[in-house]
């Protein structure tokens, strides 16, 4: 990742310390640069493009959006290549060496709740995507900032008000988005698979009673494979690797409005089965 | 109903199954992953390259030579909906 944008990698710096090679002596999966066109947008209303082997496939973005648009393209990047992994549309945090996998359409708050549980001491594996090696059902971890899109920065906030947040972006495609900050055990775990354990379709509901309810495992398997993003790319791959996350998991849907009750209820939920019947 | 007097058949690889959740498979022949009710699955796992009548079907499913007609009625409605699906053939005998 390349750019001459100091605005935009003191942030980087900030999200991911000491992980961008100045020059890159390995294989490299994507070439990325992010930088202010050569144009009167360089001064007026300044602008920002993203660039990957050398094709643009995003129009520019305002030049202060910079953070926000890099890690949109960072997911274009994946979701149109690393079709080696089953892709779900998943927060996913980890208990140990166990993962919990939060899948959801926009909305659900699945960020919101995995930026809650990482807070509370999961370790992120990550968000938007799940990554499944479909040959060994394990999740990998993808450590990245958390984008929270409008009233979520403020539930994040009063969740805990020392929550790593980066800055916030008023006026994005997204409406005003700010991220969490991966904490320093994850990223310095970010080798380290997860076996999916537990499988929770949470759906934010205001003023809602945290209620966690078994799903059947047809249901969760028509959801899980809904929420991937190439599901019927991968063909029968993907069919056997949902097969298997949902024969190891504990599936459940989840309602929740409160960040503390929710965070409670998934705890607990881990320690029973921890330490079963009791 | 002509389906009552068509054969029914599928000529392609197998559908897997998955072992946990009941009728869920995935068809190798068109990337689809079916959900299918308990009559259809059930149908679909006696199904093979031979095509065969419904009366045929209706032994191997159930060991007997004929059912109630309505009975009948819903498993040639299932029938239909497998060949919707382009889970099975059928030809005029």
């Amino acid at each position: 990742m390349r750019s001459s944008d100091s605005a935009f990698l003191d942030t980087l710096g900030v999200f991911y310390p000491g992980r961008a090679p100045q020059t890159p002596t390995c294989v490299y999966d994507y070439d990325i640069r992010v930088y202010r066109p050569f144009s009167m947008r360089r001064w007026v209303r300044p602008q920002i493009q993203f660039e990957i082997d050398h094709l643009h496939p995003f129009e520019p973005h305002p030049a202060e959006n910079a953070f926000p648009m890099y890690e949109w393209g960072l997911n274009w990047c994946i979701a149109s290549s690393a079709h080696r992994y089953l892709m779900l549309h998943a927060g996913s945090v980890a208990f140990g060496d166990r993962a919990m996998i939060l899948p959801g359409t926009p909305g659900s708050g699945k960020s919101t709740l995995s930026a809650a549980l990482v807070l509370s001491g999961a370790r992120l594996l990550s968000d938007e995507f799940g990554l499944v090696r479909p040959e060994r059902g394990d999740l990998l971890p993808m450590p990245r900032g958390i984008p929270l899109k409008n009233a979520s920065i403020e539930a994040i906030r009063e969740f805990r008000t020392d929550a790593p947040l980066g800055p916030t972006y008023p006026k994005t495609r997204k409406g005003r988005v700010s991220h969490v900050r991966p904490d320093d055990t994850s990223l310095a775990q970010q080798d380290r698979p997860a076996v999916p354990r537990w499988l929770i379709f949470p759906k934010y509901v205001a003023g809602v009673a945290e209620t966690l309810e078994p799903l059947d495992k047809t249901d969760a398997f028509r959801q899980l494979a809904f929420n991937s993003f190439n599901y019927r790319l991968l063909g029968d791959a993907a069919f056997n690797a949902v097969g298997a996350i949902i024969r190891n998991v504990d599936c459940y849907t989840f309602r929740f409005s409160r960040l503390e009750r929710a965070v409670e209820h998934l705890t607990a939920l881990v320690a029973e089965t921890e330490t079963p019947g009791t | 109903m002509t389906a009552d007097r068509r054969l029914w058949f599928r000529n392609r690889p197998d559908c897997l199954s998955d072992p946990v959740c009941e009728g869920v498979c995935f068809d190798p022949a068109t990337g689809e992953t079916h959900f299918l009710g308990d009559l259809p699955a059930l149908l679909l796992s006696v199904i093979d390259s031979e095509p065969v009548s419904v009366d045929r079907l209706t032994q191997r499913l159930t060991g007997a030579d004929a059912i109630a007609d309505d009975d009948r009625k819903k498993m040639i409605g299932a029938l239909l909906f497998l060949e919707a699906a382009e889970l099975v053939e059928s030809r005029f005998e």
